[in-house]
């Protein structure tokens, strides 16, 4: 029989979780920080007895109360991108700060029991199709190349997102669903006999919505918040993401010039 | 005149509305806030178009309309109890410069299969012309949402 873990333990579990979902769900540093000061003020622990510490490896946290100390770390196993998370969290964050958490119990239940929720699959990938038809108008494309844009975008949307649920490396989803949408659009360009720069433009568009928004904008939002480490990190993982879809884009263009389309 | 205003600002103000919220649901940005994105996405791409107009450079007016959105989230972020950083990157993707990027990208590949000394002279041009210039805007971007939060918050932490 195990017997039931302190107040003090349970803090340190909370703001350990708390902010390992955090780091997880792919947060910005600085939010990451503030939610667990917010949380541990709203738990009653003072600033001078907690030690936060985070970085891409892992989050350490210290509580110390009483002579007592206790140490909780989680490694991190990678950065990933769920936005609906994020913000239940910090929900959750601000609910626990205005006293309406319950008990230190139901608030790590409550941070346990937070999931990461997406959109359903053909809605995301109509959304893609529909962004990046809009995305070819907005660069003067005309209707035919905006049709071509939204069949490589629903293409391209479908088989990353399929590739990514059969748990392929995300580099590998983006590389090949670059490919696959460029060249599927450059194809339908080639049926619909469009000129050169309408096919440059459906395949821009195609390939636009695999840029990495989040991941560049937090990395550089850490950097320029002196958490450089993990700045750097996201960056560099951000432009990772750009090149394989470079690469599968520079494969559609080279497979389509052979092929005569 | 009003035609040129339509289709000048307003259609690609509505379509950049549309592009916005689409990005921010392969993200999984929450349902409540996709119509706060769609407003801050038109009032971008609005207001850029409108610094275009008055002959800002590409580069200015990108830092100004993303300044101006994060302004607005900086204001509208705590009473919908979102973090900023979750609303404002899908807001600012309609700026995002696809076609230098891809110009860049055809050069870089007629680099490599160019037959003639002048050909590859020419492509490494356009390719370094292009591919700063997506730098240029993707820094303004990136400035023009960080600078104006700064001006509100603090260095929370002291030395000892």
């Amino acid at each position: 029989m195990t017997s039931a873990p302190s107040p003090l333990h349970l803090q340190a579990k909370i703001l350990c979780t708390l902010c390992w979902k955090l780091a997880q769900c792919g947060a910005e540093t600085r939010l990451i920080m503030q939610c667990g000061q917010i949380m541990s003020k709203a738990l009653g622990v003072p600033e001078d007895n907690l030690e936060l510490g985070f970085d891409r490896t892992g989050v350490h946290i210290k509580v110390s109360a009483d002579g007592q100390s206790v140490h909780e770390y989680r490694a991190i196993s990678h950065f990933g991108i769920n936005m609906f998370a994020v913000s239940a969290l910090y929900q959750l964050c601000l609910q626990v700060e205005e006293g309406h958490g319950g008990s230190l119990d139901a608030i790590y239940q409550r941070i346990k029991d937070i999931k990461l929720k997406t959109y359903p699959l053909p809605l995301i990938t109509l959304a893609a199709a529909g962004a990046a038809a809009c995305f070819t108008l907005l660069n003067g494309g005309t209707a035919a190349a905006a049709l071509c844009a939204t069949i490589g975008g629903l293409s391209l949307m479908l088989c990353r997102l399929l590739m990514l649920k059969r748990r392929y490396f995300e580099n590998f989803a983006v590389m090949c669903a670059a490919f696959v949408g460029g060249l599927l659009a450059a194809l339908c360009a080639h049926l619909l006999t469009l000129s050169h720069t309408q096919l440059s433009l459906s395949l821009m568009a195609t390939s636009l919505l695999l840029v990495p928004g989040f991941p560049l904008m937090n990395g550089f939002l850490d950097i320029f918040k002196g958490y450089l480490a993990t700045g750097i990190i996201r960056l560099c993982y951000g432009l990772t993401i750009i090149f394989a879809a470079s690469i599968g884009l520079m494969g559609a263009i080279l497979v389509s010039s052979n092929l005569g389309l | 005149m009003l035609s040129l205003i339509v289709s000048d600002f307003i259609v690609p103000a509505l379509l950049a509305a549309f592009i916005g919220p689409a990005f921010a649901m392969i993200f999984a940005v929450p349902r409540t806030t996709l119509p706060y994105i769609a407003i801050g996405s038109l009032l971008c791409k609005l207001s850029r178009d409108l610094l275009l107009k008055l002959d800002f450079d590409v580069v200015s007016s990108a830092f100004c309309a993303c300044a101006l959105v994060s302004a607005l989230f900086i204001y509208l972020a705590p009473k919908l109890k979102f973090p900023r950083p979750v609303l404002l990157p899908p807001c600012v993707i309609c700026l995002i410069p696809g076609l230098d990027a891809y110009t860049a990208l055809l050069a870089l590949l007629q680099v490599v299969y160019a037959q003639s000394p002048e050909l590859i002279h020419q492509n490494i041009i356009t390719l370094f012309a292009h591919s700063m210039r997506v730098l240029a805007v993707l820094l303004a971007i990136a400035l023009g949402i960080a600078i104006p939060p700064l001006f509100f918050y603090r260095y929370r932490y002291h030395h000892f």
